[in-house]
């Protein structure tokens, strides 16, 4: 591929209760980022979806003729918004595909009648003694807030949402966001970490970075406030109530899909802007799955 | 750009119950085999992929969570990968990508199923149907494949002892494989008088409900260790079909009754192989079918024959083991299917026969090009891969 990989589109439409309406939602995020890409459905090879088809009933790879996917080369990867994009990157950066649809979407506001992430914890012995999302997440925050106690409180607000990103070669695209680095770093439901620090982790995955970025725009997706902006302190500019940090995804949290919104926000930032971002997400409880992502606004 | 080759694998015997491990030991157990067998250190691994379709309803979900603890590369997952029963071939897919990228060294790709831990799998395989319309009317893979089966049967006057050549076929390879659930031969006759589920579909025709795990190393050329011939991953396809099968039937659009959609899946593949005659540059295949009519149309889709012939030159000993272009020397998924695994079982088996380490399965490649394919879905979304040594 010549040149590197870019965010071509986004569009996204979070909101308190959307899933009524769903599939409408997702299809409309997907043809206005199009739109945004001056790219036609014609021009897409692939599609990555990232959902919870828990949720819905369906299968997500099989319902992802919504998105677009019908006769595409599909990849379904529900595990976070940042395996998926950079899955999108590898399937670009290989050639597998010229143009990549990612699309994701959760509806928060079906919870109640069934929690996935209820199912995150090992079934024969954690379940059973109460390993739930809200109380390992809670924990989590109780030992930052003990150490760092200018954090803010935990918390998280649920919704649903839809986001699409269209991502192909920068060349021929300046004002195009380019995908300058990516990384990942894993903990299991028990990080086994002296600390549940998810700072620690955001380093490890950045560690391989080919250069840190220079006081750039900062979106954060957690399990909550608490670890988002612990998180976000890898960048000495980012604090909790600075300018540098976006809405975060624990502000509108719609399921595994949550980060591609901050994706979103960074792409609309970046592409006014210009300079760097930095998309961090954190999936699971404690954020154990951690991708960051530099983004580079303007020309290479 | 780097070339992906199958450096280590490794593939746990498949059973109906595996009541001695559980979902973690499964992973952890085959994860280390495939790293094993690779000769590389299990500290040298750049990522982790999980292969695991849905979920909740197979008693595990999210496992990325609490089934990855450990296991080589379990500090960078790439991702969990769910595809129903292509989910194998479309992680391998992903490894590749990001070794063929380069932002990758060596990345394993792991599945695991315990499907013996839910009372039936109704609830899984009815996921993969509208549950407004389709479900209504008992549409299921069995109710799929018979729609299939009979319209190929009227269409080219098919037999049920032509139909069921497939099952005996693999049936016998399976004898051979030691992995396999089901190693037991059965004939035609057989077959056809074994009790039925849905007209012209009977019990004998259906792979079996699994348990079982697969691992794979990928890297890049040189990565592992010397001693055998390097396996690359010469070229992918895929197919993404619509989720209400109904919606293809319309009149020049009969993808589900003639494979347009997997003949569209193999040409993307073949393009990026350079494979231009199939039928004479593949030298074996391992195809993804979970009912002997899917094997039948994979044949013709992939273009190993002409349509409506691929029954009756199975029974007539084309396709076999000792055949020009062997297809399931393995016994495929007629012999043991575990969803999360069997589409890394694929290209296990086609990387042992380029390896020449197939054992009492090993089949004499004309070509060192084998192909591999898998299907999400009742026939709805393809994913095809070769293999070249």
């Amino acid at each position: 591929m010549k040149g590197e990989v870019a965010i071509l589109g986004a569009a996204a439409r979070v909101g308190a209760s959307v899933a009524a309406d769903l599939e409408s939602e997702v299809r409309s995020v997907v043809l206005d980022s199009l739109a945004s890409s001056k790219l036609d459905l014609d021009d897409i090879d692939a599609v990555v979806t990232v959902a919870s088809d828990t949720l819905d009933g369906v299968m997500v790879p099989i319902r992802a003729e919504v998105a677009g996917a019908f006769g595409k080369m599909p990849l379904n990867i529900p595990s976070s918004a940042g395996h998926a994009l950079a899955a999108a990157v590898v399937l670009l950066e290989s050639g597998q595909a010229r143009h990549v649809l990612l699309a994701g979407w959760g509806a928060a506001s079906k919870l109640a009648h069934h929690d996935s992430r209820s199912i995150q914890a090992d079934p024969f012995h954690d379940r059973p003694a109460g390993a739930v999302p809200a109380q390992v997440a809670a924990l989590q925050a109780s030992e930052l807030l003990d150490e760092f106690p200018d954090l803010p409180p935990h918390g998280i607000t649920f919704a649903d949402g839809a986001v699409a990103l269209v991502l192909g070669s920068s060349e021929g695209h300046d004002a195009a966001v380019r995908i300058a680095d990516a990384g990942t770093s894993s903990r299991g439901y028990y990080p086994e970490d002296d600390k549940v620090d998810p700072l620690r982790w955001v380093n490890e995955a950045m560690a391989k970075w080919r250069q840190q970025p220079a006081k750039p725009q900062v979106a954060v997706s957690g399990p909550g406030r608490t670890a988002e902006a612990r998180a976000a302190t890898a960048f000495t500019d980012a604090t909790p109530s600075g300018p540098a940090l976006l809405p975060s995804g624990s502000e509108a949290w719609f399921g595994p899909a949550t980060a591609l919104f901050q994706a979103f926000q960074l792409h609309q930032q970046l592409s006014r802007t210009g300079g760097e971002g930095v998309l961090i997400d954190m999936a699971g409880p404690m954020g154990q799955h951690v991708t960051c992502v530099r983004l580079a606004g303007g020309a290479a | 750009m780097t070339v992906p080759c199958v450096l280590g694998v490794a593939q746990f015997p498949m059973r109906t119950r595996l009541p001695d491990y559980t979902y973690a030991d499964l992973l952890g157990r085959i994860a280390y085999q495939a790293v094993e067998d690779s000769g590389v250190d299990p500290g040298d691994l750049d990522g982790l992929i999980l292969s695991l379709p849905p979920t909740t309803t197979l008693g595990v979900d999210e496992a990325q969570y609490w089934g990855l603890a450990h296991l080589p590369g379990s500090r960078h997952v790439l991702g969990r990968v769910h595809a129903a029963a292509a989910s194998g071939l479309q992680a391998f897919r992903l490894a590749c990508a990001w070794v063929s990228a380069g932002r990758a060294r060596r990345v394993l790709v792991v599945g695991a199923d315990l499907a013996d831990e839910v009372a039936n799998l109704a609830g899984a395989l009815g996921q993969l149907h509208d549950p407004f319309t389709e479900r209504q009317v008992v549409r299921n893979a069995i109710t799929s494949a018979a729609v299939q089966a009979s319209a190929y049967m009227a269409a080219h006057k098919v037999t049920s002892l032509e139909l069921a050549s497939v099952v005996v076929k693999n049936r016998g390879n399976g004898v051979r494989n030691q992995y396999a659930q089901l190693r037991q031969a059965v004939t035609g006759q057989e077959v056809a008088d074994s009790p039925l589920l849905s007209w012209p579909i009977r019990r004998l025709d259906c792979a079996p409900r699994s348990s079982g795990a697969a691992a794979i190393l990928v890297g890049a050329e040189g990565t592992g260790r010397g001693g055998r011939r390097t396996v690359r991953a010469a070229g992918f396809g895929a197919f993404a079909g619509a989720r209400m099968i109904g919606s293809r039937m319309v009149p020049g659009a009969q993808s589900y009754l003639d494979g347009a959609d997997l003949a569209a899946a193999a040409a993307q593949a073949y393009a990026v192989a350079g494979i231009r005659d199939p039928r004479t540059e593949i030298g074996c295949a391992e195809l993804y079918a979970a009912f002997g009519i899917i094997e039948l149309l994979s044949i013709e889709a992939l273009g190993l024959c002409p349509k409506g012939e691929a029954a009756r030159r199975i029974a007539d000993g084309e396709f076999h083991a000792d055949a020009a272009l062997p297809v399931n020397p393995s016994g495929g998924a007629t012999c043991g299917n575990p969803l999360a695994s069997t589409g890394l079982i694929r290209v296990i088996e086609a990387t042992l026969q380029l390896w020449g380490e197939a054992g009492e399965k090993q089949v004499e490649l004309r070509q060192p090009t084998v192909l591999v394919t898998a299907i999400a879905g009742a026939f709805q979304s393809h994913e095809v891969g070769v293999l070249a040594a």
